[in-house]
This record gives C-alpha cells, sequence and structure tokens, in this order.
C-alpha cells in the first residue's frame, strides 16, 4: 500500500515539475518577472514542504519539546518573509518611476 | 601592464601598496596568537565544540564572501542588475532539512568530516569516493580564491600572477598553520568586519557619486531592478537553471557539504546555537552579502547609464567605462573614491580580508579532511595528538600548494566568453552532483544502502563529466523542467546530476539486499540515538532550565576530569540530574565561548557553598576557564 502512495506521490510531484513552466508561460510569458518568482517560490515551496514532511513523521523536529516548536515556527516564517521580500521587491521595481 | 581603466601615479601606488601591506601583517600577526587556544588536535580543527553561535556565525560572513565575490557578483551586478544577489538569497529552501536533519545529524554523531560520514553510513570504500570529489571541491574553490585575487592584483599593480598568487598564498599559509580553527574564526571575525567596513564604505560613496539613491533607482534600467531574470532567456543565467542548480545543489553543498561550514558549525557549544547561528547567517548575513559583492555592479550601470542620457561624466567625476567586467569592481571603486588611493587602499585590503577569510576556512578544512580521512585512518593510526598537529601543519602547506597549481588552470580559461560567475557555476556544477544527492538520501532515506551509494556516486560523476563533451544529454530533463533546451547548461548540469545519482542509487536500493549493519544516529529518524550516544548515557533529560550565571570555582583535585560538583539548588534551577552534560563557560559574553566547555555535573551530597562548582585543575584548564572570574552554567540534556 505505501508502495503505491510513494508512487503516487513521485507522480504529483513530476506533474507539478513539468506542468507548472508551461503553466506560467502561457498565463503570464517567458519574459514575465512573476513567472520566475512563482517558478521559484512554487517549486521551492514543494521542496520545503517535503523537508517539513520528513523532518515531521522522523520526529527529528519533535512537537513535545518547546524549542522545537519555536525552531519549526521560525522556519516557516523565514519562507514567507524571503516569499514577500521578492514579491515587494518585484512590485516595487516595476512601480517606480524611472529616469529613462 | 593591462589598461584597465585605472591610471595610478607612483605615489598612489606606494600608498596603496603599503595600506595592504600593513593589513596583511596585522592579520599573520593577530591570528599567529591565538594558537595558544590549541591544546589537541580536537582544538586546531573544532575549538572543542564551546563557542557562543554569534562568533562563528558572524567569522562564517567572511568565510561567505571570498576575493572571487566582489570580482564575481560586481560583473554580474553590471551585467543583469539586482537578480546577482539571487545566489544569496535562494537558500531557506533546503532549511528544513539542515537545521532538524542535518545539523543534529552531524553535531551528535561527532562527525570530523563528511568522508568519515561516509564511511559510518555506507563503508571504507564510499569514504574514499567521497573523499576525492570533496578535495576536488575545496581545492577548486582555493584556486578559483587565488586566482581572482591574482586578477585583481595584477590588474590593480602590473604584478603578474605568477608573483603575486604565491607571495599572498605564503602569508595565509603561515596563519592558518600556525593558528588552527581558533585562529581562522578570530581572523574571521575581525576581517568579517573589516569587509562589512570596506564594502559598505564604496556602497555609500558609489550613491553619493551618482546624487544619492533616488538618482540610482531611476537611472538603472526596469530589468536590471528586478530580484529575478528572465525563466530561460539567458542560457548562462536564468531562474529555471538558478533554482535546481544553486538554489537546490548549491545550496546543499554549501550547507551539508562545505567542511569550511560544517567545521563552523561544530565548533558551537549546542545544537540549538548552530540553529541561531544559521538563522543569522541566512536571514541577515546572506543578504549582507549580496548587497556588499554586487552593489558596485548594480552602481556601475545606473552610472553608465547616467552618463549616457547626459551625454557626459558625472560632475567632479571622470567618464567612467567598463570594457573588461571583470574589472567592474576595481573601475567603479577607483573612480568613487575620487581617486583617493588612501580610501581605495582600505577597500583593496577589505577584497584582500574577503580573499584570506576564505582560503584560510578552506586550507583549515583540507587539512582536516586530510588528516581524518587519509593520515590518520590508512598511513599512522596510533600516534600523539602532537605528531598529528605537526602533521596538519604540512597538510596546511599542502592544500595551498594544490591551490597555487589551479591557478594555472583558471588562467587557460582566460578570453573565453564566460563570466567569472559562469566560470565558477562551470566548475562547481559537475563536482557537486552526485555527492550532494549521496549524502541527502544517506541522511534522509534509511534503506540507501552501501552498494548503491558507491556505484551512484561514481556514475553519478561520470554521467555528469561526460556532458562537457555531449551536452545534449541534457536536453531532455531541461526540457521537462523547464520547457526550454539549449547548449551552454551550466546550472542544468547539476540537475542532470543530480537526478542521475538519484536513479542509480534509488533503482539499486530498491533492487539489492541491504547487507549493511544498522547504523543508529546518522539518519534523519535515529537522532535521538546520537543525542544519547554524544551523552555517552542510558538517558535524557531535555527539561528546559535556567542558566544559572556569576559561580565561583573551587578546585577539587579528587573529582575527575570533565566533571564538576554542583549545589543542589542549582542544579535544581538547572533542571539537571546527575550524569546531565553541562556547557562551563566563562561569564564574560564578549568571549564568545573562548573560556568554555563541556562537562558531567553531579550535585553535592550534603551541604554545598552557594555560587561555588568544584573541579579539578586538569578540567579547569582543559575548558581554558581562569580561577578568578566568574564562571556560567547551562545544561544541554
Amino acid at each position: 500500500m505505501n508502495y503505491f502512495k510513494n508512487i503516487f506521490r513521485l507522480l504529483i510531484c513530476f506533474s507539478i515539475i513539468y506542468y507548472l513552466p508551461r503553466f506560467l508561460i502561457e498565463i503570464l510569458g517567458p519574459k514575465n518577472p512573476w513567472t520566475s518568482f512563482f517558478y521559484m517560490y512554487s517549486l521551492g515551496g514543494l521542496v520545503f514542504l517535503i523537508g517539513l514532511n520528513i523532518i515531521l513523521k522522523s520526529k527529528a523536529c519533535n512537537l513535545n519539546l518547546k524549542s522545537d516548536q519555536i525552531w519549526l515556527r521560525a522556519t516557516i516564517l523565514g519562507f514567507f518573509y524571503f516569499l514577500s521580500l521578492h514579491g515587494i521587491w518585484i512590485y516595487f521595481s516595476l512601480n517606480t518611476s524611472s529616469a529613462l | 601592464m593591462e589598461n584597465i581603466g585605472i591610471e595610478l601615479s607612483q605615489k598612489s601606488l606606494l600608498i596603496i601598496t603599503s595600506v595592504v601591506i600593513f593589513y596583511i601583517f596585522s592579520v599573520t600577526l593577530f591570528g599567529t596568537y591565538f594558537s595558544k587556544f590549541n591544546n589537541d588536535l580536537d582544538d586546531f580543527f573544532y575549538s572543542g565544540q564551546r563557542f557562543s553561535w554569534w562568533l562563528p556565525a558572524a567569522s562564517m560572513m567572511a568565510t561567505g564572501i571570498g576575493s572571487y565575490s566582489f570580482l564575481k557578483y560586481s560583473e554580474q551586478g553590471y551585467q543583469t542588475g539586482l537578480s546577482s544577489s539571487l545566489t544569496y538569497l535562494n537558500d531557506w529552501f533546503v532549511m528544513p532539512f539542515f537545521i532538524f536533519g542535518w545539523l543534529p545529524i552531524i553535531y551528535y554523531s561527532k562527525v570530523k568530516s563528511i568522508p568519515e560520514y561516509f564511511e559510518r553510513r555506507f563503508n571504507r570504500t564510499a569514504r574514499v569516493i567521497s573523499l576525492t570529489i570533496i578535495l576536488a571541491y575545496m581545492f577548486f574553490y582555493i584556486g578559483y580564491n587565488l586566482y581572482t585575487v591574482g586578477v585583481a592584483t595584477e590588474a590593480l599593480f602590473g604584478i603578474e600572477q605568477i608573483v603575486a598568487v604565491p607571495l599572498i598564498a605564503l602569508f595565509l599559509g603561515i596563519y592558518v598553520t600556525f593558528g588552527g580553527q581558533t585562529a581562522v574564526i578570530f581572523t574571521d571575525l575581525f576581517q568579517g568586519l573589516m569587509l562589512f567596513i570596506g564594502g559598505i564604505l564604496a556602497v555609500y560613496l558609489g550613491l553619493n557619486t551618482i546624487g544619492g539613491f533616488d538618482q540610482f533607482w531611476s537611472y538603472l534600467p526596469v530589468n536590471h531592478r528586478l530580484p529575478f531574470v528572465d525563466l530561460v532567456e539567458n542560457e548562462q543565467f536564468n531562474t529555471a537553471g538558478l533554482f535546481w542548480g544553486e538554489a537546490l545543489a548549491g545550496s546543499i553543498a554549501f550547507a551539508f557539504m562545505n567542511q569550511g561550514f560544517i567545521m563552523r558549525y561544530l565548533t558551537i557549544k549546542n545544537v540549538n546555537d548552530g540553529r541561531k547561528a544559521a538563522f543569522f547567517n541566512l536571514l541577515i548575513t546572506m543578504p549582507l552579502c549580496a548587497i556588499i559583492v554586487g552593489a558596485m555592479g548594480w552602481i556601475a550601470k545606473s552610472i553608465i547609464t547616467k552618463q549616457s542620457v547626459i551625454g557626459e561624466a558625472l560632475v567632479g567625476y571622470d567618464f567612467i567605462q567598463i570594457d573588461n567586467t571583470y574589472h567592474t569592481f576595481l573601475i567603479v571603486c577607483w573612480n568613487v573614491v575620487k581617486q583617493n588611493p588612501w580610501i581605495f587602499g582600505f577597500i583593496i585590503a577589505s577584497l584582500l580580508a574577503a580573499l584570506m577569510s576564505t582560503i584560510d576556512t578552506l586550507i583549515n578544512a583540507c587539512a582536516a579532511v586530510i588528516i581524518y580521512d587519509i593520515y590518520k585512518p590508512y598511513i599512522k593510526p596510533e600516534a600523539s595528538d602532537k605528531h598529528y598537529l605537526k602533521v596538519a601543519r604540512i597538510a596546511s602547506i599542502l592544500s595551498t600548494l594544490v591551490g597555487l597549481m589551479l591557478v594555472i588552470i583558471f588562467n587557460l580559461q582566460e578570453g573565453s566568453s564566460l563570466s567569472l560567475m559562469s566560470l565558477h557555476y562551470k566548475g562547481i556544477m559537475v563536482i557537486i552532483p552526485s555527492i550532494v544527492t549521496t549524502i541527502f538520501l544517506g541522511a534522509f532515506w534509511s534503506k540507501f544502502h552501501s552498494i548503491p551509494a558507491c556505484v551512484a556516486m561514481v556514475l553519478g560523476s561520470l554521467l555528469t563529466i561526460l556532458t562537457l563533451w555531449y551536452p545534449e544529454m541534457i536536453d531532455p530533463l531541461a526540457w521537462f523542467v523547464s520547457n526550454h533546451s539549449g547548449n551552454n547548461y551550466i546550472y542544468m548540469r547539476a540537475l542532470f546530476g543530480m537526478v542521475t545519482t538519484s536513479i542509480i542509487g534509488i533503482g539499486l536500493s530498491l533492487i539489492l539486499k541491504n547487507n549493511d549493519e544498522t547504523k543508529p544516529g546518522l539518519t534523519v529518524d535515529t537522532i535521538q540515538q546520537a543525542k544519547l550516544s554524544y551523552k555517552n548515557h542510558l538517558t535524557l533529560n531535555e527539561l528546559e532550565g535556567a542558566i544559572i550565571k556569576n559561580m565561583t570555582i573551587e578546585l577539587d583535585e579528587n573529582i575527575s576530569e570533565n566533571q564538576i560538583v554542583v549545589p543542589l539548588k542549582h542544579m535544581e534551577q538547572m533542571k539537571a540530574e546527575d550524569g546531565d552534560l553541562i556547557y562551563i563557560s566563562d561569564s564574560r559574553w564578549f568571549l564568545g565561548g573562548l573560556r568554555a566547555g563541556h562537562v558531567k555535573a553531579f550535585a553535592i551530597k550534603g551541604n554545598g557553598v552557594n555560587n561555588t562548582i568544584r573541579m579539578s585543575t586538569k578540567t579547569m584548564n582543559h575548558c581554558y576557564l581562569l580561577k578568578h572570574k566568574p564562571i556560567l552554567l547551562e545544561k544541554i540534556f
């Protein structure tokens, strides 16, 4: 049963990796900075989620320990910190005046 | 001498040279002072796992910025804008794996080097294969650093690389050889500060030249303002390639197998402090580094655009023109400091600080690998620490010499159309994929065993090397992940290597019978066992207690070495039990744990004297504690 579950999960990951760039290029165009942004953070988010799943399932992150709870929260916040940083950066790059 | 856009008078040249030589001598003296904190081999390489998080974290900044960083990122920043910062800002995706998985594994299993991990997790063959790849990786970095500093000195002073590079390497060799890891950390702390001040000064003067941040921003073309480049268009620098090659393979290599960084984490007093260092590194240090090393390129683009708009040089400055982009940093710096040789000399010294602080770490790391993975297991297993220390120093010299020889290879690449960034990653992306994949599978998949690991590393590496001659092998994969294929793959080569290594490794693990013994503590699902083995005890006490400050030492020679006796009241405050592992340190925070160590604590039976702990002279000396200075106690577990 586990074997089929894993195959199914792999197929989902491969589908995301395959369809994501095609979908983004189709919707936003290849030169749009948001295409790169969504590519990076969608696939990066997938890797990040796989990481969280592994450390929680293996008990490497022990939620019974207060310190591990804090580190886990901080790790998740860190992801959104970089995501917001890059998102705001693109927004201001495109929406501030230029002398050119 | 090549004309790079800088005309130095004899007087300027003399001042710049004096500032630089003064700097090199000062650092060499500063570094050799710390040789007195090396009691044994562990101190020489790992500083006895005693430092507070901020000390290695601050020194990591200097390690993360090499001399190549200033030249390479300024060039990239000039060519593609603020997206040059991406390689510093895309490491977070692998953070859960690192801080909850890899960091506790290496810390608690007391692995001295990655090849040692390979032997303990797999077998001796895996150790030899990984050793070969890791040495190639570190020698590559030493050579590349020396090459870029050669590029700078040749352009500035007209001294040929064949003379300048060995001379600088000689000074580097001296303090690493004698000072060891403590010297590396403390000089790096100083040099980190130095290159931070130098870098910020250059950025401030650059912004001042163009008329402030508003002017800089408004003359920067919109595509140069963005944090990302196009998804696939530029074959040498595109987001899809950067994600697979840099954010994944590069980040794993940097965090998981860079012996220099691993050694920094192993100097820290406990895993939680290691996590603090990792957070500080990624949230503060990396973004700062991205600005310091890339900003000269961004400013160069803005200045040159403004010059072309107004049709003349900026008021009060010479006309800036960049013909050879390798020299972007030097040209812009020289002009924005209004050709002041004292300030320019200071900035060049910070460039050297970057070189020295990266190479010293790498040389020390190479020596550690040579001692722990070649000399001790294969050549002389039963020698004294004094003997190993002597050999470690010879190994430091040998590592420097190998790096020097690699400079010749980089020299042969000059004149190709590759930027410094591409030259760097073209090499790294061939070396790292098979080993990062094997480390990753080894740490996070317990069914991965030794035969598949060895076969996957060898075949994965060979297939990746083969793509240098047959890049079309990468086409299907590149097309699958980015809807695009090309000819000049740099980053996608790493993805190819990782995928082939994974397929071989996972495939063989599922097919072949696993005859390996169970090895607790070396995979993510056995970290609790690693903790028990680290404590050398049957139970773990993970209750979180208070930190006890202002304790005094009373000597008692009846107490065994590395044990202390603590009043019951303080044991209760720490929520500690007999035999628990305690971090004991000089209370003065600014020492960062230089005078500290790990001991086992036992409660005083009967009435103890309040605020006094008892230990033997040997324990006190082993932890470099001073009898009359207040002591701090913190329970580990």
